[in-house]
């Protein structure tokens, strides 16, 4: 009796794995011929049949890579770019939120509405007239001109007063029986059930920064200051477009993503449930 | 004693803020010229020492992000000095009144050093707007000497014309299964290497859908059913070419500047491989897309980026850019003038392709790529463009008969061309 | 002295509201209010040269063949919504299991979601090549008898790239579903196995329901990002086969022809489409916020 229900779990947990393998090459495919390509010699890139594994494996391009551009400047610029912009989003959404969703007033709907409205105008000019507003502001080419644009995240702020509707109006009642002030209320009972939340929203917001490309590009001018995405974007040129050299660049510069979120993961997954029991 | 220190120490200070006042900066920007930056650097410091006052700030932006990091710079007033545009983009900014006519720049005989064909790429309403760079190898292709064996073909005689071109990729597929060749597949090159004429002289009427063009178009569909070209180079254009005779599935492949690509990412296909000029074209004459240095409107330094930009396209330094980087200069000094080329162009398929387009006979009679652009003007031209490709696409496919296409593609454009 | 509450709320009330508002002022709304005026005026960004021309630019926006051919495109790729989310809700299922190493699992179906253009491109265009992978696969399975032309062919392109922006966006849309999931008690599951129901009805009647407010949110996000896809058209077709997108087009005019009064106006048309969209969205799943009075 016991070993065959033992069987059965033995054979559903092999099936569980099979497709969740399955999907990981479906998923990854691409990625793994990135990295593949990356481990190669000198060989033929666009070989058919594809060569999956390197025969040898060479590390050569990522030590091209590493010695050629500087990777390590580009990983502090970057961390700096994506800090400051996770900081800002993470504080200001959470700040923002809060009455959007606890406090009663006339136009809190509408201010809401009008802070989301901008999710929704695609305007391609913004790009340069953001520019022209830092150029003003002689905010050119520092790291606060990369950020300062999307500081204040709408997505972030959506994200945020779902997840303080769903706070228990006798924690704060309690709260105020209490004696705590009104930013009390908030220091020390909202904000912390909504952790989580803003933990989903730092990473969301460090993929965000860390490969964001274009307004960088525009907005810096000192090549010391450019971060991950905008460094190695170089190496993608008409004259000598080395695949294999590519390929190590775009992992190099995804993995410290992947180290975050895998280490991260729990916070957010936890942060998403506070939005939906409103 | 006193006096005679104050005295000093004005003349100094005049002298010094004079001095100082007269160091000019000019922000130069190239397109993803990065790998070359020890020879840009060369350039910029041999000016630098020549023209001592004149300072060059280098910038290198990434070609698919060069429109809207310039545009951002001419509409905040932050424009670079000298900027590195194709003829293209030229026209575009023309068209938007936001380069600088630079003939109170250049001389007469600073022009004469350019082929005329080149320089008058950029030249609008009798204004020239750029200084012509270098060009990538026009009117040669590289094909796979193996893959001839293999069908029965002599690696020694690659084909001539076009039609020659199909009768061979008709064997090439038959004996080995791989496509013969990749064609171009905008419509307006094809159309013009026929020598058929787009518009009229006004520019008012779309003249191309003649029986000649049908003709082309119905040979280049019936290739295609059959095999001949890569499908996809409809989309990919040279990023599939290069992709498929990496892959020793091509055999015949117009590449310029992707020769080097072939060389780094599929040695042992490069190592069969020889060159050859493209099948000859009716019109006779050769299309060239040349990189070119323009000034802004609202640059702060013109005259001394014009300076800096004949400096760069001079032929010396051309021809030593052209030692590193797969290209052809503008200028009439040709690449068989420096012994360097001559060695190696046995053994070097860049160097080879590079000699072989760089002929006198081909840069004379070259014409530039956006003559028809100049007649209509650049935004139809934009237009004008991505409605005949797509029917000529459209065509190649099978979705249309060649003839459909063509009256179909024609109307359109007279219907913008009347706007 | 202590102020009232009323008056302390109203002091976080500002507070908290202010830099936001100042920001999505200056960085936000400045450039959408200059653009939408713009749009009624031949604008030369460059020179900054102004030419009022009224609804001029609408009513060639109403005229240009590509509007109407980039709306279709744009509408059909909602198609993509409704597949994408209940994808990522099943996946999001199965990676709810307590298998171990689930979390490296969870990591790796990510993966997508961060892989950079340049290598979506590649790979995806090497995928789709009608001598690619996929019709290898196809054909040696005898699913298929001739390759089929992804890319190529005008009825086959745009789901190939809509196959593309599901592939990218499943790793996305199944954390968010997931995290709905730890929210639902698991001993309704118990009780509903006691009562003898299996998998599917248990999905149907107790997961589906209970996960109706992340369901509004992946709707929202992920409709607003099927209206405005843009990457996926650029990455693969660069516009051709008659794959272009009303994002496409909006960008074509702006950063290729230089046209921001056009751009403007197609982006403000654009915009009424995805307002409409969202209050829709509100409508039917509810705003959140009004009752617990």
């Amino acid at each position: 009796m016991k070993s065959s229900l033992r069987k059965k779990r033995i054979i559903s947990l092999t099936i569980k794995y099979i497709i969740l393998i399955l999907l990981v090459f479906f998923f990854l495919f691409p990625f793994l011929w990135a990295l593949s390509t990356s481990l190669k010699t000198a060989t033929d890139v666009f070989k058919w049949p594809p060569e999956w594994i390197p025969k040898p494996i060479s590390f050569e391009s990522y030590k091209y890579v590493l010695s050629e551009l500087p990777i390590f400047k580009y990983f502090i610029n970057s961390m700096i770019i994506t800090i400051l912009g996770v900081l800002f989003n993470v504080v200001l959404s959470s700040m923002a939120a809060y009455p959007l969703a606890r406090l009663e007033f006339k136009g809190r709907n509408l201010i809401f509405f009008l802070i989301i409205l901008p999710m929704m105008v695609p305007m391609q000019s913004t790009l340069i007239v953001n520019f022209i507003t830092i150029l003003h502001l002689n905010l050119f080419n520092s790291y606060i001109s990369v950020v300062l644009p999307t500081a204040v995240s709408s997505f972030g702020i959506f994200l945020m007063r779902q997840n303080y509707l769903s706070i228990p109006r006798e924690l704060e009642d309690s709260a105020k029986i209490d004696g705590c002030n009104e930013f009390q209320i908030w220091s020390k009972i909202a904000f912390p059930l909504v952790k989580p939340a803003a933990g989903a929203l730092a990473i969301f917001s460090f993929v965000a920064y860390w490969n964001s490309f274009l307004w960088p590009l525009i907005v810096l001018k000192d090549p010391n200051k450019y971060p991950i995405q905008v460094g190695i974007a170089y190496l993608n040129n008409m004259f000598a477009q080395n695949y294999r050299h590519i390929c190590a660049s775009l992992i190099i510069a995804v993995i410290p993503i992947l180290i975050f979120f895998f280490f991260t993961q729990r916070y957010f997954i936890e942060g998403y449930q506070g939005a939906l029991k409103g | 004693m006193k006096k005679f220190v104050t005295v000093l120490f004005l003349i100094l200070t005049v002298f010094t803020i004079s001095f100082a006042a007269k160091t000019v900066t000019v922000e130069f920007w190239t397109l993803s010229l990065s790998t070359f930056s020890d020879y840009i650097n060369e350039v910029i410091n041999s000016f630098e020492a020549a023209n001592p006052g004149i300072k060059i700030d280098w910038v290198d932006v990434p070609m698919g992000s060069i429109q809207q990091k310039l545009v951002a710079a001419i509409a905040s007033g932050k424009a670079p000095d000298l900027v590195n545009l194709n003829a293209q983009y030229v026209l575009d900014y023309v068209a938007k009144n936001a380069l600088q006519p630079l003939d109170e720049y250049v001389t007469e005989v600073d022009k004469f050093l350019y082929w005329e064909g080149l320089w008058n790429g950029t030249v609008i309403d009798n204004k020239a707007y750029a200084i012509t760079w270098y060009v990538g190898p026009s009117g040669v292709m590289i094909y796979n000497k193996q893959l001839f064996e293999k069908a029965g073909l002599d690696p020694n005689k690659p084909p001539e014309t076009w039609e020659e071109a199909i009768e061979y990729s008709k064997i090439i597929k038959e004996k080995t299964g791989a496509y013969g060749i990749q064609p171009n597949p905008g419509g307006i090159n094809n159309l013009s290497d026929e020598g058929i004429q787009l518009v009229s002289p006004d520019g008012k009427k779309a003249t191309f859908n003649t029986p000649e063009a049908v003709k082309k178009l119905e040979s280049m569909q019936q290739a295609f059913k059959e095999g001949l070209f890569p499908p996809d180079f409809i989309i990919g254009d040279w990023q599939t070419g290069t992709q498929k005779y990496s892959a020793g599935e091509l055999a015949m492949f117009p590449a310029s500047t992707m020769i080097k690509h072939i060389q780094i990412n599929s040695p042992s296909i490069y190592a069969v491989s020889d060159i050859a000029p493209s099948p000859r074209k009716k019109s006779g004459v050769t299309r060239l897309d040349p990189m070119n240095l323009a000034v802004p409107y609202n640059a702060k330094n013109k005259e001394e980026a014009v300076k800096f930009g004949l400096w760069l396209t001079s032929p010396y330094w051309q021809i030593e850019f052209s030692k590193l980087a797969t290209i052809v200069p503008s200028t009439k000094v040709t690449l068989e003038t420096d012994l360097w080329f001559v060695e190696r162009a046995e053994e070097d398929l860049n160097i080879k392709a590079q000699m072989m387009s760089n002929s006198s006979k081909l840069m004379m009679y070259a014409e530039d790529s956006t003559a028809i652009g100049k007649i209509i003007g650049a935004s139809k031209y934009s237009e004008f463009k991505r409605i005949l490709d797509e029917y000529w696409q459209a065509g190649i496919k099978g979705e249309y008969t060649a003839q459909e296409a063509l009256s179909l593609a024609e109307k359109e454009c007279n219907k913008l061309l009347a706007e | 002295m202590k102020l009232t509450r009323k008056k302390q709320q109203l002091v976080v009330i500002i507070a908290f509201l202010l830099v936001p508002i100042i920001l999505l002022g200056v960085f936000s709304y400045y450039p959408i209010i200059k653009g939408t005026i713009l749009s009624f005026a031949d604008y030369n960004m460059l020179t900054s040269e102004i030419n009022w021309v009224g609804l001029k630019n609408y009513r060639w926006l109403f005229n240009y063949k590509y509007f109407y051919v980039s709306l279709l495109n744009t509408l059909k790729y909602l198609i993509v919504v409704p597949f994408i989310q209940f994808a990522s809700m099943g996946l999001a299922v199965l990676v709810n299991q307590q298998v171990p190493g689930i979390k490296i699992f969870r990591t790796l179906f990510y993966v997508p979601v961060i892989t950079g253009s340049v290598i979506v491109s590649i790979a995806w265009r090497w995928i789709f090549d009608v001598d690619g992978i996929l019709n290898y696969f196809l054909m040696s399975l005898h699913l298929i008898k001739e390759p089929i032309m992804w890319l190529l062919d005008k009825n086959m392109a745009l789901f190939s790239c809509m196959f593309v922006t599901f592939w990218r966006g499943l790793g996305y849309y199944m954390i968010i579903y997931l995290a709905g999931l730890q929210n639902i008690p698991s001993e309704l599951y118990e009780a509903a196995s006691l009562d003898g129901a299996n998998s599917f009805k248990k999905f149907t009647k107790i997961t589906v329901p209970l996960l109706k407010p992340t369901m509004l949110l992946c709707f929202i996000l992920s409709s607003m990002s099927a209206l405005q896809v843009f990457e996926e058209i650029l990455l693969l077709t660069e516009g051709k086969s008659q794959t272009t997108t009303l994002m496409f087009e909006l960008y074509d005019l702006a950063f290729n022809k230089l046209e921001f009064g056009k751009s403007a106006a197609l982006a403000i048309v654009l915009s009424i489409f995805l307002i409409c969209l969202t209050f829709l969205n509100f409508k039917i799943f509810g705003l959140g916020g009004e009752k617990e009075k």
